[in-house]
C-alpha cells in the first residue's frame, strides 16, 4: 500500500515544488492528495487513510495553524505525523506548532536534501526498494 | 525614492538567492545604475503581500514577464506532465506570488530579532506596476538573472523602510 502525503498550499506551484522534492527525496511511489486550504484539508484528512499530512501556513479559508489545531483537539481525525513548510517559520511560531503536536516545521525554500534528512525521521516512512526503482 | 543601505541590499540579495537557487536553480545579481528604472508596462508582472507584524508595510516584486516565464520553467521542471504546455498567466502569477512569499520570510527572518514572530498577508498580483515606486514610502532594489533578465524588490511603507534600514 503506497505511503499517502497530504499537501496542504494555497500555491499550486509551491505543491508540485514540494511534491517534487519529496519524489526527488525517495517518495517517488507516494500517494499525494492536495488541499488549497486548512477547511479542503481537514475534510482529506478525514475521509483518506493519511501517513504524513505536509501543511503551508498562510492560506485562505483556513490557515494552517487553525487546521493544525483542529487536529490535535480532534484526535480521531489524524493521528499521524504533521509537517509544515512554511515561509513564515520563526522560533515563537515554532513553539506555538510544537504544542499542536507537529512533528517538523521547516522554512521556506524546502530542497530535496531537506525532505530527504525529515524522511528518515517520519514514524512509518520506509524508502522504496531500489529495484524497483531503478525500472522508472 | 528612499534609496536603500547597502545593508539592505545585501540582505535582500541573500534572501532572494536562496529562494532561487532551491526553487528554480538561477542566481541573482545587485543591479548597478539605473537604466533598469524604465516605465513598467504590460512586459512586467508584479507580485505584492502586505507584512503585518512586527511592524506593517508591503514588499513587491516586479519582473519582466520573460524572467517570470524563464524562473517559471525551471520550477516547474523537465517533468513533461506538468511542463507539457504552454506556460498561462495563472502559472506566472502563481509562481511570483511564491516567489515574494518565500523571499518576504526570509528577508523578515533577518528583521526579526531573537527568533520573534512575524506575520505576512497573502499575495496578490498583477500586470504593470502595483504602486508608485517613485515616492519617499518605497525602497527598491534591482537585480540581474542570467545576465539579461531584471527583477525588482521593493520594500514599501515607512515603518518597514526604517526596521529594514536598521537591521538589513
Amino acid at each position: 500500500m503506497a505511503f499517502t502525503i497530504l499537501l496542504a498550499d494555497d500555491s499550486a506551484m509551491a505543491r508540485m515544488f514540494i511534491k517534487r522534492c519529496f519524489e526527488i527525496a525517495g517518495a517517488w511511489d507516494a500517494e499525494f492528495l492536495e488541499a488549497k486550504d486548512g477547511e479542503e484539508a481537514l475534510e482529506l484528512t478525514g475521509t483518506h487513510e493519511v501517513d504524513l499530512v505536509v501543511t503551508d501556513l498562510n492560506m485562505p479559508v483556513m490557515d494552517g495553524t487553525a487546521y493544525v489545531k483542529t487536529i490535535h483537539e480532534n484526535p480521531d481525525i489524524y493521528q499521524g505525523p504533521i509537517v509544515v513548510i512554511t515561509s513564515l517559520q520563526n522560533e515563537a511560531k515554532q513553539a506555538e506548532l510544537l504544542n499542536y503536536g507537529v512533528h517538523t516545521v521547516m522554512s521556506k525554500p524546502i530542497s530535496p536534501a531537506s525532505i530527504s534528512e525529515l524522511l528518515e525521521t517520519i514514524p512509518g516512512w520506509q524508502p522504496p526498494d531500489d529495484e524497483e526503482s531503478d525500472l522508472l | 525614492m528612499t534609496k536603500p543601505t547597502d545593508g539592505l541590499e545585501r540582505a535582500l540579495l541573500a534572501s532572494l538567492n536562496v529562494t532561487l537557487e532551491n526553487m528554480a536553480f538561477e542566481q541573482a545579481f545587485l543591479r548597478q545604475g539605473d537604466d533598469f528604472d524604465i516605465a513598467p508596462d504590460s512586459t512586467w508582472l508584479w507580485a505584492r503581500l502586505n507584512i503585518l507584524n512586527p511592524v506593517t508595510g508591503k514588499m513587491f516584486i516586479r519582473v519582466e514577464r520573460a524572467c517570470a516565464e524563464q524562473l517559471t520553467e525551471n520550477i516547474l521542471g523537465p517533468d513533461p506532465e506538468e511542463n507539457g504546455e504552454a506556460i498561462s498567466d495563472p502559472m506566472l502569477f502563481d509562481a511570483m506570488a511564491e516567489l515574494i512569499n518565500t523571499v518576504a520570510g526570509r528577508f523578515l527572518q533577518k528583521l526579526v530579532a531573537d527568533g520573534k514572530d512575524f506575520g505576512i498577508g497573502l499575495p496578490d498580483t498583477g500586470i504593470g506596476s502595483c504602486c508608485d515606486e517613485k515616492t519617499d514610502e518605497v525602497t527598491r532594489v534591482a537585480f540581474e538573472i542570467a545576465g539579461q533578465h531584471h527583477l525588482i524588490i521593493g520594500v514599501q511603507g515607512n515603518d518597514l523602510i526604517a526596521l529594514a534600514m536598521n537591521r538589513g
